[in-house]
């Protein structure tokens, strides 16, 4: 039987969807999937991903969870970017991939990972575990989570330490791209970092300080930010 | 216990109690209690560390509300399970744990107090009372030690940022491999920050790092990673393509020695700029991290300090 019969003959996608997602639903479906947890503000997607025959999905409001059979670990971002890119809107997705009996725990991840995505202002696309580890790492850590969300809480007071923390951040840590981006000179950007230095102790030029200048902002933003998705 | 390990013993622990709350069948809020406390002080006596036990417990209480709260009634009976859970399982691990340890002749520390632990070659447990007494009268060791090797923790009557400077001066006038960790909390679980200390210690010399004085700060993302079951798999599965070439490692070690920047990387590594600029760009290719970018250049990093260490010990 192939997939496509197995859908059609099983309930429909939405309970089906569910049923995997909780770990449950019959033996005669594939045994691996990519988990997607997603979110576009732009209804035309949602719509598309709902009509979209060959997947699996729980979708309410801006968003929800697509299961996309894929018999590899290796092979699950490239699925979903491969649907990534045939959709028109801007679409952020989290992705985690896992067999059968794990789809709970799997389904957690990708959900984490959108989290990460949205609340730590990353571009819209596919994510996975390795882009955002750091984060998520933290976000599985109530502990460090509150030590860096503290840490920068000095830096969130300030509205253009803020800002210019945002664009360095934006542009990879490149100070001449994110001085461009916020149409200051050099040295005023230069200046307003060693600020932010001084305030957290974490150096922006070094990739550790990037790092956690980064992961800090995510934990503090995560507080506020949670993606709309179904509750199964 | 591995974190995979606690969060699979859990589950199964666990999974009946949630069952029949969401059925709400009769007597479940006492088995809940008699369940939690129980596994409580089985983890205690494990020897799981606290944070590990919360994070574990945390993902548990999601995944099984997910499994078995169906509808609004039984989400709101397994909410309440999950109270009890917590709070019941919590309270015994606590319990037996600060039991366990002996806590006599530690004096009643005052508020804002820090712990350092301490593991010492070259210096005599004396040695290292009499550099922090000199500067801090009011500190209290409990340090014991052969010859000139010590261990053991030291309470200061300061917060992590003074004690952090204090323990640095001290560090300069100590002989031989000193490493000193400050603890974050104030001071008012004795043992249990004793055992937390004890924890990052352990890291940060599992990580090889050297002598010197450390915070939780220093390590944290080590700290979160290794006590993150998917993290540290996704970790190794990052590496493992990686440890098979020496000269991808070597090349990515300068790298982060000099910052990030490509031009000095080259100096130190007598290498030609393309020529990094290939392994850097094979590096991509084989991990899905691109070294250029600062943030992916630190988690190539960590994940080579954790996983080429701690998983080879």
């Amino acid at each position: 039987m192939t997939i496509t019969e197995a859908v059609s003959l099983s309930p429909p996608s939405d309970a089906l969807a569910r049923a995997l997602l909780t770990g449950e639903g019959p033996d005669d479906l594939p045994t691996a999937y990519a988990v997607v947890a997603c979110h576009s503000a732009d209804p035309a997607v949602v719509a598309t991903l709902a009509a979209h025959e060959d997947l699996l999905c729980v979708l309410a409001g801006p968003g929800g969870y697509l299961l996309v059979p894929c018999a590899s670990d290796r092979m699950a971002g490239e699925a979903v970017r491969d649907l990534h890119v045939r959709l028109t809107g801007h679409t952020w997705m989290g992705v985690a991939w896992g067999t059968r009996k794990d789809l709970a725990t799997v389904r957690a991840t990708a959900a984490d990972l959108l989290t990460l995505a949205l609340a730590s202002r990353r571009d819209p696309g596919v994510y996975e575990l390795r882009h955002l580890l750091a984060g998520f790492a933290v976000l599985r850590r109530p502990d460090t989570s509150a030590r860096l969300a503290r840490l920068i809480e000095p830096v969130v007071d300030r509205p253009q330490l803020l800002e210019a923390l945002r664009a360095f951040l934006a542009e990879d840590g490149n100070r001449a791209g994110a001085a461009r981006r916020l149409r200051i000179h050099r040295s005023t950007l230069d200046y307003r970092l060693r600020a932010i230095e001084r305030l957290t102790g974490a150096r922006p030029t070094s990739p550790h300080g990037v790092l956690t200048l980064d992961a800090a902002l995510t934990a503090h933003a995560v507080r506020s930010i949670r993606p709309s998705l179904p509750v199964l | 216990m591995s974190s995979g390990d606690l969060v699979a013993r859990l589950r199964e622990e666990l999974r009946p109690v949630y069952r029949d709350a969401a059925r709400n069948a009769a007597g479940w809020e006492k088995r809940a209690v008699a369940v939690a406390s129980s596994t409580g002080e089985r983890l205690a006596e494990a020897n799981v560390g606290r944070s590990h036990l919360v994070a574990a417990l945390r993902l548990v209480d999601r995944l099984l509300t997910q499994t078995v709260a169906l509808n609004m009634r039984a989400a709101v009976q397994v909410a309440a399970a999950g109270t009890i859970v917590g709070t019941e399982m919590l309270s015994a691990y606590h319990e037996r744990r600060v039991a366990a340890v002996e806590p006599a002749g530690w004096p009643v520390p005052p508020a804002g107090s820090t712990v350092v632990a301490v593991r010492a070659a070259g210096s005599s447990p004396a040695d290292v009372e009499k550099a922090f007494r000199d500067l801090e009268p009011d500190v209290v060791a409990r340090l014991s030690g052969a010859g000139s090797t010590t261990s053991g923790h030291l309470l200061l009557p300061l917060a992590e940022v003074a004690a952090t400077e204090l323990c640095g001066r001290a560090h300069d006038e100590l002989f031989g491999s000193v490493w000193l960790c400050v603890s974050g909390q104030t001071a008012d679980d004795l043992p249990v920050v004793c055992k937390d200390v004890d924890e990052l210690l352990d890291l940060v010399t599992s990580l090889g790092r050297p002598p010197g004085v450390y915070r939780l700060d220093d390590v944290l993302f080590e700290y979160a990673a290794v006590s993150t079951p998917e993290v540290t798999a996704e970790l190794s599965r990052i590496v493992t393509p990686l440890l098979a070439n020496p000269v991808l490692v070597e090349t990515l070690m300068a790298l982060v020695e000099s910052d990030g920047n490509r031009a000095v990387a080259v100096k130190r590594l007598f290498i030609h700029r393309s020529t990094i600029d290939y392994r850097l760009w094979q590096v991509e290719q084989l991990t899905g991290l691109s070294p250029v970018h600062p943030r992916d250049l630190a988690m190539l990093s960590i994940a080579l300090d954790v996983c080429g260490r701690v998983s080879t010990k």
